[in-house]
């Protein structure tokens, strides 16, 4: 598995959003560009239609003026600067300007202008008004001036020589076509060009003569020509605003498909994350199954989960009982550098802490749950090791116990068959040559056959007791007695046991305890036949009994080879009889101290051997004289 | 040869062979395996009765090395507990009879038997 395992790789974010995002652009866009469109060429029309209907005005005002300055030329006030006009006075064959006209300077003789004296020619052979087209100095159009033949009648002469030899004056009138053009045309945005010929009268923007429409219209004697080209406005913010909006619009599709992306790749790599922890903890938990010995998984186990979880450091620890940790694999080293964090979790097993996780991770990385996972994983596994340590043990114990009742059944089978083999032995003697024997004989044979009877009655009584023990019936009942009184009942009536010894007994006069007097003699009981049993014949025996504040210890001493302190808590065990030479030595089940401990606790006592003076063993019972008072373990 | 560490068994079977009074004489008596080694030594009885169970050196321990020294040396095994792997044992080091101390009757006649 490679390292850093539970972090997921990046992956490209799907083009679909882009190509959403291009697709909406381009659709904005395109109906921003239609919507431009649509609106220029609607303000294009109107512009048109605008323009067309300036047109006509235009003519209107222009003839309008015409007739205005026919009107004033032909009534009385015609040379007064009210009419407009400007008076041409014939002075022979010329035309000559009057004083008080504005627009040419007094004196001017027609003739002398271009255009107009040809005008002024056509008005006095003609008798009716005419436009003549003056370009004049310094002035970017041309002028537009009607031309007004004044006769001595109301209505000119006939034939042209009268029309010639009557006509008086010519009135001349300023159309003043800027004004006009700008007066009509000003308003509507577009190119306006009037001329006539090649005399511009009006002209606006940077007209260009081919690309413009052109209408012709007659004024009096001149056509013009009318050139417009309407010039769509700016299609204002609309197209703008439809772009922006298109644009935001895609970028709003961009950033939402980003995020999904994003979420999606998230979700992704939590999947891909969450496989990995999945295969990760199935991976541990099959090797952590793998034995039920968990030292041997555990480096393992530990190894992985740091790569896993990007761990500087790692410690398992088992809880003891008595709450103690005992180590049982360190990767790294956690808690050895100052001001670290590490983190603790508490390996619990049905409630209890069974162990602790203590883990470092790398940097700030926080801990997740796949690591407490992990840590149940472990708590499962050194549960589970425990509980087979524990079934070993327990295995153990149960193979110690069945070998030791082993031992016991064949130690029994000898013990039993022995003295009944003398007994039998000595009895069919007796029997079947009870004439042939001298007395001194048969009271020799008689005492070994009791000797052993007493040996094998006692042998049973050991069974006895260890079927009790089996069954958990030792029971113990309280009473008020002497105990000295006890003891000494019991070596009075035991004395054939010591015969064979020295016994030295220190006894109080009396020593009143609130215990068991049969569990009490049998206890006396056992030990004075350990004690004469591993101690040489002649060797003495000491038996003594005080009270010790709220005790009554009773001590059994002899002079034997002693117990080694590695033997002192086994030979308490059932069926345990001392290494083999002294068990061969000696006679017995295994049972009696057994017993012993069992009755002491019963009694709330306790139960030592050390060593004696001599060397030998010394067995120390220390009994409560009064406190304890109630019944233990169940009546017999 | 008598060798038991149960007083009470070499008395016995003392007892018994005496009672036969068929020729047969215990010259010694060991209440233990490494005891009986020695003595047997001493004395080159004609054949030595062992009992199994005893401390030091058990019957068998001590008739490996009595049969070692001398194999023609007639050998009972008397036990209280004797089982076929107890018999098989004694049969390959060259004990010549196995008998159970319940069968101590028995012993006059095998005696005679091995040492006739």
């Amino acid at each position: 598995m490679g390292t850093r395992g539970l972090v997921g790789a990046n992956r490209r974010a799907p083009p679909l959003a882009v190509v959403i995002a291009v697709l909406v652009l381009g659709l904005g866009v395109t109906a921003s560009l239609t919507t431009r469109d649509l609106l220029q060429e609607r303000s294009r029309r109107a512009t048109s239609t605008a323009l067309a209907s300036a047109e006509v005005s235009f003519i209107a005002r222009i003839s309008e003026a015409i007739s205005r300055f026919e009107d004033a030329a032909r009534s009385p006030l015609a040379g007064s600067p009210s009419a407009g006009l400007t008076l041409a006075e014939r002075r022979g064959e010329r035309f000559v300007i009057r004083a008080g006209g504005s627009l040419l300077p007094p004196g001017t003789d027609l003739s002398a202008v271009p255009l107009v004296s040809d005008v002024a020619n056509q008005v006095r052979d003609g008798g009716s008004t005419r436009l003549a087209i003056a370009a004049l100095d310094d002035e970017p159009s041309a002028r537009a001036i009607v031309m007004i033949p004044l006769f001595g009648s109301k209505t000119p002469p006939a034939g042209t020589a009268q029309r010639r030899a009557n006509l008086t004056e010519i009135a001349l009138g300023d159309l003043d076509i800027a004004r006009v053009g700008a007066e009509t045309f000003g308003s509507i945005p577009g190119e306006v060009l009037i001329t006539d010929g090649d005399e511009v009268l009006y002209g606006r923007g940077t007209p260009d003569d081919g690309a413009m429409s052109r209408v012709d219209a007659s004024i009096r004697d001149r056509t013009w020509a009318f050139r417009v080209r309407p010039v769509a406005p700016p299609a204002g913010a609309v197209p703008w605003l439809l772009t922006a909006l298109t644009l935001a619009l895609a970028i709003t599709v961009l950033v939402s498909a980003s995020r999904r992306s994003r979420q999606a790749r998230a979700a992704a790599e939590h999947a891909a994350a969450l496989a990995e922890e999945n295969s990760m903890m199935t991976e541990i938990g099959t090797l952590l199954q793998s034995t039920p010995d968990i030292s041997e998984t555990l480096p393992s186990v530990a190894v992985r989960l740091a790569e896993a979880f990007d761990l500087d450091a790692l410690r398992v620890s088992a809880t003891g009982p008595d709450r103690t940790q005992t180590e049982l694999f360190v990767y790294g080293r956690p808690d050895e550098r100052a001001g670290t964090k590490d983190v603790s979790i508490p390996l619990v097993r049905a409630g209890r802490v069974i162990g602790e996780l203590t883990v470092r991770p790398h940097g700030d990385a926080p801990v997740g749950p796949g690591l407490k996972t992990a840590a149940g994983l472990l708590s499962a596994a050194m549960a589970n090791a425990r509980a087979f340590e524990e079934e070993r043990a327990m295995v153990e114990r149960l193979r110690g116990i069945d070998q030791l009742k082993t031992d016991f059944l064949a130690t029994i089978s000898h013990e039993i068959r022995t003295p009944l083999t003398s007994i039998v032995g000595f009895a069919h003697i007796l029997t079947t040559s009870w004439d042939d024997l001298e007395i001194p004989a048969i009271r020799d044979y008689v005492s070994r056959i009791d000797r052993n009877g007493t040996a094998l009655s006692r042998l049973l009584q050991q069974v006895l007791d260890f079927s009790r023990l089996e069954r958990g019936k030792l029971a113990v009942v309280f009473d008020e007695f002497d105990m000295a009184s006890i003891v000494r009942d019991i070596l009075e009536r035991d004395a054939s046991l010591l015969e064979h010894h020295r016994l030295v007994v220190s006894l109080p006069e009396t020593l009143p305890v609130r215990s068991d007097p049969t569990a009490l003699e049998q206890i006396v009981n056992n030990l004075m036949s350990n004690a004469v049993k591993f101690s040489p014949a002649a060797s003495c025996i000491r038996i003594t009994l005080a009270a010790e504040g709220e005790d009554a210890v009773l001590c059994v001493e002899d002079e034997g080879p002693g117990i080694p302190p590695t033997e002192r808590d086994r030979i308490f065990v059932r069926f345990y009889r001392g290494p083999s030479q002294a068990a061969l030595r000696t006679r017995g089940a295994g049972i009696g101290l057994a017993v012993v401990a069992e009755l002491v606790t019963s009694l709330h006592g306790s139960v030592r051997v050390e060593d004696s003076p001599s060397g030998g063993a010394r067995c120390v019972i220390r009994l409560p004289r009064q406190s304890i008072t109630k019944l233990s373990r169940g009546a017999a | 040869m008598i060798v038991d560490d149960e007083e009470d068994m070499r008395v016995l079977m003392r007892t018994v062979i005496n009672l036969a009074n068929n020729g047969l004489k215990v010259t010694c008596e060991a209440a233990d395996g490494d005891e009986a080694v020695r003595m047997w030594r001493d004395s080159r009885p004609d054949v030595v009765v062992m009992d199994q169970r005893m401390p030091v050196l058990s019957g068998l321990d001590a008739a490996e090395q009595i049969l070692g020294e001398d194999p023609t040396q007639a050998i009972v095994l008397c036990s209280a507990f004797l089982d076929e792997a107890l018999r098989a044992k004694a049969g390959r080091l060259g004990v010549r009879a196995c008998l159970s101390k319940d069968e101590i009757a028995q012993l006059p006649r095998t005696l005679w038997a091995l040492a006739g």
